[in-house]
């Protein structure tokens, strides 16, 4: 599968990339919300993970981009993520347009990828 | 002087006929009789200038002849003719005769005339003598009449006097009476006693009744005064009397407002205002003081009842004045007495040398040291110390003259005092102050206490970002060591990332517990959780504050659960340990301990215990610690509110907290009712 991860975290980027590469997914990486939603444009993933905090363009405002310029086009699978935990939970992630909420930190990096995998191989 | 007469008796006709003859060279006419009945007969009808008679008669003596001559004819004088003198005849003739002269037969005609004239002398001496004695009389008479007059007068002029002192009396008496009256009214401190002179003065006046009097003291309630037996009764009056200024005599007004005031009938009603005069006093929509006397006067006694009572009415209203305007003054001051006791600070004003000049109820009342009467300095009355408070605003406002503001300690208490200096009649420096003694202690607890929430608040929100920023790293550490321990083969390298991952985990947990604890309030609900929990979850905090010393934690094996608010019971915990360690200047050990106990009652109760091996509470101290702003850190150490913070927590989840401290070590034991799920809250 072709993953975009968009955080403006380093080592959650990298964590999360290494993660899906090491279940043999390609992975594109983005580090804020703009260069996120070019390569969302461009690559057409079918994963996206998405932080909702970001400088730049939020992750619920690439979301929002994303669904005005692609319309229905994308059927990527979303993943919002977020340290607020207060802030977000599953439902409001999907009223955002997102399939599945992640609240950081995860407890398990490999728990989150596999619980993706089984949602979008179903 | 006329020719004088003699009479001659003799019975020898030549002695008469020789002593005729002697006496032509004489102006004297000489009777010469023979007989001593003749003779009688001549004296009784004559006045003689001399008589002469011969001792020896034929029928009678010559001294017979005087004897009779001196009673008829006392002026003549009289002359003896004897031809032998004897004692005997001398002695009887000066006896019973009152003879002036003797003359012996035969006699010398010279020494005779001579003898005669003596006698004519004698005689006229003797008629002069009898004329001034007449006319001394008369005199005497004239003197006697006059004298009587005079006494007559006298006596009218006196009676005319006493019954001019007599009025003069009657007036002074009558002046004396009004005097006494004055007097009597100046002595007068009460209305009722004013009454009770008015009807003493009026007792002779049968016909008037007690007298009834209303009056008002300036904006209060009218009064209305009057006997009742020879009792004085006061009571409001149900309305108020005619207001008029002039006397009124049975006037209908005043008999229906008695009728009304009383429930009886009144008839013939003197009605009279006493004027008032004080300034204060001056209030035209009050009646002035009114006095009532109800009466059954005839026309004429009206007058005198009238004349009676307008010469006392002036000193009446006077009297009555000043006894309304000490009411007044004495009102006046007793609300302001009563004013200031009634405010629940204290207030007192205080002079140049701190002397207490006068205070409120609170100022002593609140005053919980042992105070001796004598005893005026402010700071011993009021916070019981030896001389004046720190911070007492009292100097600097006096030297200033302008109001100040300071804060003392009186016991546990904070006191705020605000001096305002009094200035009387634009002195300039002011010799004493207002103090008001406003006990802030409460409010300065509070507003600490919002200090303090405030502090947590924002501690709160920059943990809160803090916590987020370090979740992210955080989250990228965890997940990269998960990711490398996959990747890396068994060994000792997987091992390392293992506990990188494993502290990485931790630093979540306590990131978490962070968020919790500084959350503060109200979003928290309290929650059944074991006080293990509480204590397991605080202590990772408190890794910095114990680093210097060895903690023990012996926590209970029992299931130890309650119901408790976790982040602020997280804080009892976090104070309680936190003040152990400051407790102990040297490395000492920290025993935290919980447990399970049961009352007497059969209650069961969650305990912890927080133990030091500090230097331990002075006793003198120890009532004290709880009190919001006590401390004995240094100042910038700490609020004075942690201990505080921790007993009104405590005892609002049901619990209590207690002390005890020796030198050596401090325990504190926190008491909480236990509650099991079966048996939340009881």
């Amino acid at each position: 599968m072709k993953i975009l991860i968009v955080d403006d975290e380093p080592l959650v980027r990298r964590s999360l990339g290494r993660a899906c590469e090491l279940r043999g997914h390609e992975v594109i990486l983005a580090s804020d919300g703009n260069e996120g939603l070019a390569k969302w444009l461009e690559t057409s993933p079918e994963v996206v993970f998405l932080d909702v905090l970001m400088p730049g363009m939020s992750g619920p405002e690439v979301l929002k981009e994303v669904g005005t310029r692609m319309g229905a086009g994308s059927k990527a699978y979303v993943v919002l993520m977020s340290a607020y935990s207060g802030e977000h939970n599953v439902e409001t992630a999907q009223q955002l347009g997102a399939d599945l909420f992640a609240p950081k930190p995860f407890e398990d990096v490999f728990a989150i990828v596999e619980s993706v995998e089984r949602q979008v191989m179903k | 002087m006329g020719v004088h007469k003699i009479l001659w008796v003799d019975d020898d006709r030549e002695v008469l006929e020789s002593a005729a003859r002697l006496f032509r060279s004489r102006p004297w006419a000489l009777v010469a009789v023979s007989s001593a009945e003749d003779a009688r007969e001549r004296i009784l009808k004559e006045t003689f200038a001399v008589i002469v008679a011969d001792q020896r008669l034929q029928k009678a003596s010559g001294i017979d002849i005087l004897e009779f001559a001196k009673e008829k004819s006392p002026s003549s004088s009289r002359i003896l003719l004897t031809g032998r003198v004897e004692t005997s005849v001398i002695e009887e003739a000066v006896n019973r005769g009152h003879v002036f002269r003797f003359i012996a037969k035969p006699w010398e005609n010279e020494q005779l005339l001579v003898d005669i004239g003596k006698a004519i002398d004698h005689h006229h001496l003797k008629m002069t003598e009898a004329g001034l004695l007449k006319e001394v009389s008369l005199q005497n008479r004239q003197l006697e009449r006059l004298t009587s007059g005079l006494e007559q007068l006298v006596t009218e002029r006196t009676i005319t006097a006493e019954n001019s002192k007599l009025e003069a009396e009657r007036q002074l008496a009558h002046v004396r009476d009004l005097v006494r009256f004055i007097k009597d009214l100046s002595n007068l401190t009460a209305v009722d006693e004013l009454l009770g002179l008015i009807r003493k003065e009026l007792k002779s006046f049968h016909e008037v009744r007690a007298p009834v009097l209303g009056y008002v003291v300036a904006e209060r309630r009218p009064m209305i005064l009057y006997f009742q037996g020879k009792q004085i009764v006061e009571r409001v009056a149900r309305t108020l009397w005619p207001n008029r200024s002039r006397i009124r005599f049975n006037e209908l007004e005043d008999r229906q407002y008695l009728a009304n005031e009383f429930s009886r009938p009144f008839a013939k009603i003197l009605a009279v205002p006493l004027k008032r005069r004080s300034v204060a006093a001056n209030n035209d929509s009050e009646p002035p003081a009114t006095l009532f006397f109800e009466h059954d006067l005839s026309d004429e006694k009206v007058d005198r009842f009238l004349s009676f009572v307008s010469e006392r009415l002036q000193p009446l209203s006077i009297a009555l004045d000043r006894i309304l305007l000490e009411y007044h003054l004495k009102y006046t001051s007793l609300q302001w007495e009563c004013t200031f006791d009634g405010i629940k600070d204290p207030i007192a004003i205080i002079d140049i040398d701190f002397g207490v000049v006068r205070a409120n109820r609170h100022f002593h009342s609140s005053g919980g040291q042992n105070t001796k009467v004598y005893e005026s300095r402010c700071y011993r009355l009021f916070t019981g110390t030896d001389g004046m408070c720190r911070g007492c605003p009292v100097p600097e406002a006096l030297r200033l003259g302008l109001p100040k503001k300071g804060v003392i300690k009186r016991g546990s208490r904070t006191i705020e005092v605000l001096s305002y200096p009094i200035k009387l009649h634009g002195d300039v420096i002011s010799t004493n102050v207002i103090n008001h003694y406003v006990d802030v202690t409460n409010a300065r607890e509070l507003h600490g206490r919002m200090i303090q929430s405030e502090k947590m608040a924002a501690i709160g929100l920059l943990a809160g970002n803090i916590a987020h920023e370090l979740n992210n790293p955080l989250t990228g550490i965890r997940s990269l060591s998960q990711v490398l321990m996959q990747e890396i083969p068994p060994g000792q390298l997987r091992d390392d990332i293992a506990e990188v991952e494993k502290a990485a985990a931790r630093s979540q947990k306590i990131i978490e517990n962070l968020l919790a604890f500084s959350k503060g309030g109200s979003d928290e609900k309290q929650v059944l959780i074991p006080l293990n929990e509480i204590v397991r979850r605080t202590l990772p905090m408190l890794k910095t504050a114990m680093r210097e010393h060895r903690c023990e934690l012996l926590l209970s094996e029992e299931e130890n659960q309650v119901r408790v608010e976790p982040h602020l019971m997280q804080q009892v915990v976090f104070n309680l340990v936190n003040n152990a360690c400051q407790a102990m200047k040297d490395p000492g050990t920290i025993t935290i301990e919980t447990g399970l106990v049961t009352d007497k009652k059969g209650k069961r109760w969650c305990v912890l215990k927080v133990k030091d091996t500090g230097i331990g509470i002075p006793p003198e101290i120890i009532d004290n610690i709880f009190e919001p702003f006590f401390t004995t850190k240094e100042e910038g150490q700490g609020t004075g509110l942690g201990l505080s913070m921790c007993q009104s927590v405590i005892q609002n989840f049901g619990g209590e907290i207690s002390v005890k401290s020796q030198p050596g070590g401090t325990e504190f034991t926190v008491k909480l009712p236990e509650r099991t799920h079966e048996n939340p809250d009881r």
